[in-house]
């Protein structure tokens, strides 16, 4: 076995245990834990493909959910005491994927070079503008509608 | 780094069933959404093993990854307001007392 199939068993264990983790977890909070060994395991798999600029992408698109998911799984869960185990785990991963982010942004003109994706991706928007216009009302229309479902909260707060 | 295309391949299918069978076997609204995530990131890591194998990538590739992503976010922001308005409800998480489309 070559190493480059033991790293890849590796990063696959890695994110098949936080796959499995995510439903067999008993709490909310260790479950959005688990999801993020899958996100770690996927951009180190695309790291290992080449596509590194791709990597950092789903890093960047998914630690906005994953931040999301965290701050509902502590809200749902931590008391009012004066420390909380749960916001002390969950406000030190934020806080060190936002170095980890801060690290990567600083040296994605390096991780660029070896990658053909930007350049494709130039390509795709100007060839395929119309699909990322739709994308582009597919997410104004979720917005559109968190908003209606939580119309009472926004008079509230109007 | 060469890894062999059959090894991502095979993770991200196992992630899709893994995924797959929780969807089917939680009730839990909020989990049933992660579930949702993860099969979005393992089509990702499908959909990139495709992309990277390519000697040519076609446009198209990236513009169904950019579609991925574009799905995960409004699901998140979804699943926020949904969330939001059931718990100031008092409503349950349980999705399968959620019968009614609109309350």
């Amino acid at each position: 076995m070559i190493v480059s199939e033991v790293y890849i068993l590796i990063v696959a264990a890695l994110a098949l245990s936080g796959g499995l983790l995510v439903f067999l977890s008993r709490r909310l909070l260790h479950a959005v834990l688990a999801l993020t060994f899958v996100f770690i395991g996927s951009a180190l798999v695309f790291v290992f493909l080449g596509e590194v600029f791709i990597a950092l992408l789903q890093l960047f698109v998914f630690v906005g959910g994953f931040s999301t998911y965290l701050i509902v799984a502590v809200a749902s869960e931590t008391s009012h005491d004066s420390f909380s185990k749960a916001r002390f785990l969950s406000a030190l991963v934020i806080i060190a994927i936002g170095i980890a982010l801060i690290l990567a942004w600083a040296g994605a003109g390096s991780f660029t070079h070896g990658s053909s994706f930007p350049s494709i991706a130039a390509a795709a928007i100007s060839e395929y503008y119309v699909v990322f216009f739709m994308m582009l009302l597919l997410l104004f229309s979720a917005v559109i509608g968190s908003v209606l479902i939580m119309r009472r909260f926004v008079k509230l707060i109007v | 780094m060469i890894i062999p295309a059959y090894y991502v391949l095979a993770l991200g299918f196992a992630l899709v069933a893994i995924a797959l069978a929780g969807i089917a076997a939680d009730r839990n609204l909020i989990v049933v959404m992660l579930g949702i995530e993860l099969i979005l990131a393992a089509s990702t890591i499908i959909l990139v093993s495709f992309i990277s194998g390519m000697q040519n990538p076609d446009p198209s590739g990236v513009v169904m990854l950019f579609a991925i992503w574009a799905v995960a976010s409004a699901e998140i922001i979804t699943v926020i307001a949904l969330y939001i308005y059931m718990k100031s409800n008092g409503r349950s998480f349980d999705i399968s007392k959620l019968s009614k489309m609109k309350w």
